[in-house]
């Protein structure tokens, strides 16, 4: 305020004054300050001169307003080549509200949901502000790679049969396998033993969901365990600490809430057992053959979708077990994977297709024909979404992305010598799972 | 004589050009629009006939007859939504009369932004800023500097710094 003050009203002065007022300084100050005056001096004629020599170009014509406007139409690539061309050009392409549109952009350049995006601009801020280029230039180097199908691969292996169920999160990917083990493994280090293996299914383990430190699982055994995996337990029976009976064929499918847990089974009914007491809270009966997806969102209504062998998919209210809506027909063949939010459901089948709901009205919104839009040519054994994209599973050895809204293929990707069978994702990778008895890591963000 | 009608509104460029246009044509131009409102020359029967043509300083002849020229062929468009921000910035949909209009020299095309700016003429900005838009798009940076006759004025070292910087999105 002081200082606005002061050369508000040097600017008030005559040139005479000014030039009087300049030359007091300079006497007035060490031969140190004379020094940086000098230099200040050669840098403020070197720049006036380039000023000079830029009046050719017609942007300098315009106000900054419009120069903003202009490049406010332009894609994220063409931008970052208005950057390189001159350095007044570089400061008017790094002006922080183009970068800001286009991190804001309703449609493009989006993460996987609107709270991994506040967390991304929090890591991208400094002091007060937000430093909108960088936090873009990550964002857009994502999109890219994901569009193209530009990612760096790593396998892991030394699961002894198939791989049915992996999850994973920023330290670790958990995978379960036919071997009925469970094996736990450091992202960066593909280590043929895996970092921990926790034996204590007796047969196949269908089924994983991993929430902090705490993992459940289900498998053929019937049984549901929860394990931590807390500080390296070296024993299994240390870090198994419930196992939930109740189930009366293979557990298919599982998903774990604060205190609660949602399964499926081959009985042809859903559990929701408290974590608390390891006890069945109610059981959801209306399927008529295997249980084998479901997902469940208590913030959601309590609301919980299966999917079935019996080709139907029902919406239950957790609350009463009573199903509120049944999709009879819904797939040709049995249903294996099934999402939601608050829009719709999504499904894949052993029928090949990716099907979308409404869900309120329970109507086909889309299909994902196989047949015309270079889909899957295999039973589609597992689906993901998030805000933006599906990412799928198949037996005909791919992972496939698509554009949610649009349901255009983004990218296919191929390196599983066998049907994949389970697949995970964030941001920043794709974890899948395969018959031919390893895990994958597809890292968009490395390359 | 036909500036004799009524809603004939008279405007005169900086090198003292008087024009007439119909009120319906200048109505485009926003800053036109409020001062005739401003000054009461709005309503029906106003005599403008006789009244001081209203000097636009900051537009030459050659471009004013531009500006007149675009606004007399899209004086009956509708008025377009004021949701902008949701809009998608595309640059594709330029109008095909628009694209033939301004196919002009760099210099007309920079002086009819002005223009357009000045007087406020929202759909004129917005083709003139995306033609614009659209001699960036695409280009390499080679490209772009002489398209707009740019001087590049970096260091080698600031070149190679900056490139590197963005090397990640050439392809």
């Amino acid at each position: 305020m002081r200082k606005d003050k002061d050369i508000a009203m040097l600017c008030a002065l005559c040139p005479e004054k000014r030039r009087e007022l300049l030359q007091q300084l300079l006497i007035l100050s060490d031969d140190k300050a004379l020094d940086e005056v000098s230099n200040w001096i050669t840098e403020l004629k070197t720049h006036r001169l380039r000023q000079a020599e830029n009046r050719d170009d017609p942007f300098s014509l315009l106000p900054c307003s419009l120069v903003q406007t202009i490049l406010s139409y332009l894609d994220p690539a063409s931008l970052y080549k208005c950057l390189r061309v001159s350095r007044t050009w570089n400061g008017m392409a790094s002006n922080t509200s183009l970068w800001k549109a286009l991190c804001t952009h309703p449609k493009l350049y989006r993460l996987t949901n609107q709270e991994a995006e506040e967390k991304q601009l929090e890591r991208h801020t400094i002091g007060e502000g937000v430093c909108w280029k960088d936090a873009f230039s990550e964002r857009f180097k994502l999109w890219r790679n994901w569009n193209a199908g530009r990612c760096v691969v790593r396998t892991f292996s030394g699961h002894s049969q198939m791989i049915s169920c992996v999850q994973f999160d920023d330290q670790r990917i958990v995978s379960g396998s036919s071997d009925s083990t469970i094996r736990v493994w450091d992202h960066n280090d593909s280590h043929p033993l895996g970092q921990m293996t926790f034996t204590g299914h007796s047969a196949t383990v269908r089924c994983l969901h991993l929430q902090g430190n705490r993992l459940a699982s289900g498998s053929n055994d019937f049984s549901i365990k929860i394990w931590n995996l807390d500080k390296n337990p070296q024993w299994s029976s240390i870090a198994c600490r419930r196992t939930m009976l109740g189930h009366t064929n293979y557990v298919r499918c599982l998903q774990m809430c604060s205190d609660s847990l949602v399964s499926g089974s081959y009985d042809c009914t859903l559990r929701l057992w408290s974590l608390e007491t390891g006890d069945t809270i109610r059981s959801f009966n209306g399927h008529s053959d295997s249980v084998l997806c479901l997902q469940y969102d208590p913030l959601n209504s309590f609301r919980a979708v299966s999917g079935s062998a019996d080709n139907s998919i029902k919406v239950w209210d957790a609350r009463t077990a009573q199903c509120a809506m049944t999709i009879l027909n819904s797939h040709e063949d049995a249903v294996t994977c099934v999402r939601f939010d608050a829009h719709r459901i999504i499904s894949g089948s052993v029928d090949r297709m990716i099907k979308m709901w409404d869900i309120r009205t329970g109507r086909c919104s889309n299909t994902i024909d196989w047949r015309f839009h270079e889909g899957h040519t295999g039973v589609v054994r597992c689906l993901q979404v998030d805000a933006w994209r599906i990412v799928s599973a198949s037996d005909d050895r791919t992972v496939k992305v698509w554009n949610l809204e649009t349901s255009e293929r983004m990218c296919t990707l191929q390196s599983h010598t066998d049907g994949v069978t389970c697949v995970d994702f964030d941001d920043k990778r794709i974890v899948s799972g395969s018959y031919d008895k390893q895990v994958k890591l597809w890292d968009f963000y490395l390359c | 004589m036909a500036d004799a009608k009524k809603g004939m509104i008279k405007i005169s460029s900086s090198d003292n050009e008087v024009y007439s246009v119909e009120r319906d044509v200048i109505r485009l131009s926003t800053t036109i629009n409020t001062l005739l409102q401003d000054l009461g020359m709005d309503g029906d029967g106003v005599e403008t006939e006789n009244a001081d043509p209203i000097p636009l300083q900051n537009v030459n002849s050659a471009i004013l007859k531009k500006v007149i020229g675009w606004c007399q062929y899209h004086k009956d468009d509708p008025v377009p939504a004021e949701d902008s921000d949701s809009r998608e910035k595309r640059t594709d949909d330029i109008p095909s009369w628009d694209v033939e209009f301004l196919k002009v020299d760099q210099g007309t095309l920079f002086e009819l932004i002005l223009a357009a700016n000045y007087l406020d003429i929202k759909g004129l900005l917005e083709v003139t800023c995306k033609t614009v838009a659209n001699m960036i798009r695409g280009k390499t940076v080679e490209d772009i500097r002489r398209t707009f006759n740019i001087k590049n004025d970096f260091t080698p070292e600031e070149e190679e710094q900056i490139r590197k910087e963005n090397a990640w999105c050439e392809d």
